[in-house]
């Protein structure tokens, strides 16, 4: 493959790069990373694989926008209310980089058909608002040995880590399974601060990019996280643990389960 | 050894630093690329930069009015 005069000029500062270069233009180009999620998280990721250069973006989402999506999931605009949310993002990355290949999944992750998506990418995102559906993404990159970034946001605060399954801790080194659903807010009671998810979405985007090109020192064995109100980053050490249920040496689980619906309590809340 | 000539004039900061790295990117580390570039930002800015990326500046010749700046791939 080599870059035409239009890729030279777009991806002009990024081969200025002594880590990247033509070489790693390319490397991207012929990449392929799936997005669960096109909401806060996947908004800023999806947008900035997509300006990268990244060649193929997968999106996994099975919701519409809603108005109330606007605060924060940048990639969906006003006039995109009531529209599905992969068609939305797509056209949005579209127009922002036409060499991206977009491939839609308009569905809900399952266990049911998580493993086969996720097979067909090097480097997975999850922008999933819900527990239930962080486990399944690590548990289904685990057993397809996809590498992929995990995040999370609440109110201020937010954390990621990057898992090389079977090298590096996974999310269930660090949270063995989801808390009790008495516990968690899974819908938007418990509020979020819009930018939020653009910072921490787009370290995972940052991820996905030096894991593609072979670059610096990836967040594994380690969980980041962020207070918004104080501009705290603490990187927590997380190492592998022998009594991982999925990747220790005597796992329980071996096959993918469905950890529970996302329930809510909110009256009317489709969530 | 190979050395290979390369017309960058025309071209300016930063798009002939990376045309000038494509075009290193193509050779064989230790190969020579004479790079031709123009008086000004060019001349000012390409060798320091190419030398910052870790390759070798040769030498720089003044022609008419514009420059050859000869550098070894190193990395």
């Amino acid at each position: 493959m080599s870059l035409t005069e239009e890729q030279i000029q777009r991806y002009s500062r990024n081969i200025i790069l002594e880590q990247i270069g033509g070489r790693g233009q390319e490397r991207l180009l012929a990449s392929k990373v799936l997005i669960i999620g096109t909401g806060g998280l996947g908004s800023p990721a999806a947008l900035y694989l997509a300006a990268a250069g990244v060649g193929t973006i997968g999106l996994v989402d099975g919701d519409q926008v809603d108005l109330t999506n606007l605060q924060r999931q940048i990639i969906h605009h006003t006039r995109d209310v009531g529209r599905r949310k992969v068609a939305s993002a797509k056209s949005k990355i579209k127009a922002v980089n036409p060499d991206v290949t977009v491939r839609t999944y308009d569905i809900w992750a399952r266990a049911s058909n998580i493993r086969e998506i996720v097979r067909a990418y090097d480097f997975v995102i999850d922008g999933a608002d819900n527990f239930p559906a962080k486990f399944l993404i690590n548990d289904a990159c685990f057993f397809e040995r996809i590498p992929f970034s995990h995040a999370g946001i609440l109110q201020f605060e937010g954390q990621l880590m990057t898992v090389i399954p079977g090298q590096t801790a996974c999310y269930r080194c660090v949270f063995p399974g989801p808390p009790p659903t008495s516990a968690v807010s899974p819908c938007g009671q418990a509020g979020v601060l819009g930018v939020l998810p653009g910072v921490i979405g787009s370290l995972q985007a940052t991820e996905a990019i030096k894991y593609l090109l072979g670059i610096g020192e990836l967040l594994t064995d380690s969980l980041l996280t962020y207070d918004a109100l104080t501009m705290d980053f603490r990187k927590v050490p997380a190492g592998r643990r022998a009594d991982c249920p999925l990747c220790g040496p005597s796992a329980t689980i071996t096959a993918l389960i469905d950890e529970g619906k996302v329930v809510c309590n909110r009256k009317g809340c489709k969530c | 050894m190979l050395t290979t000539r390369v017309n960058l004039r025309g071209i300016p900061c930063p798009l002939n630093l990376v045309r000038a790295k494509l075009a290193m990117e193509k050779a064989a580390i230790g190969d020579i690329l004479e790079i031709e570039i123009d008086d000004g930002e060019p001349i000012q800015n390409l060798p320091a930069s190419l030398g910052r990326q870790g390759q070798e500046i040769l030498e720089t010749v003044k022609l008419d009015n514009y420059f050859c700046l000869k550098v070894r791939r190193r990395l």
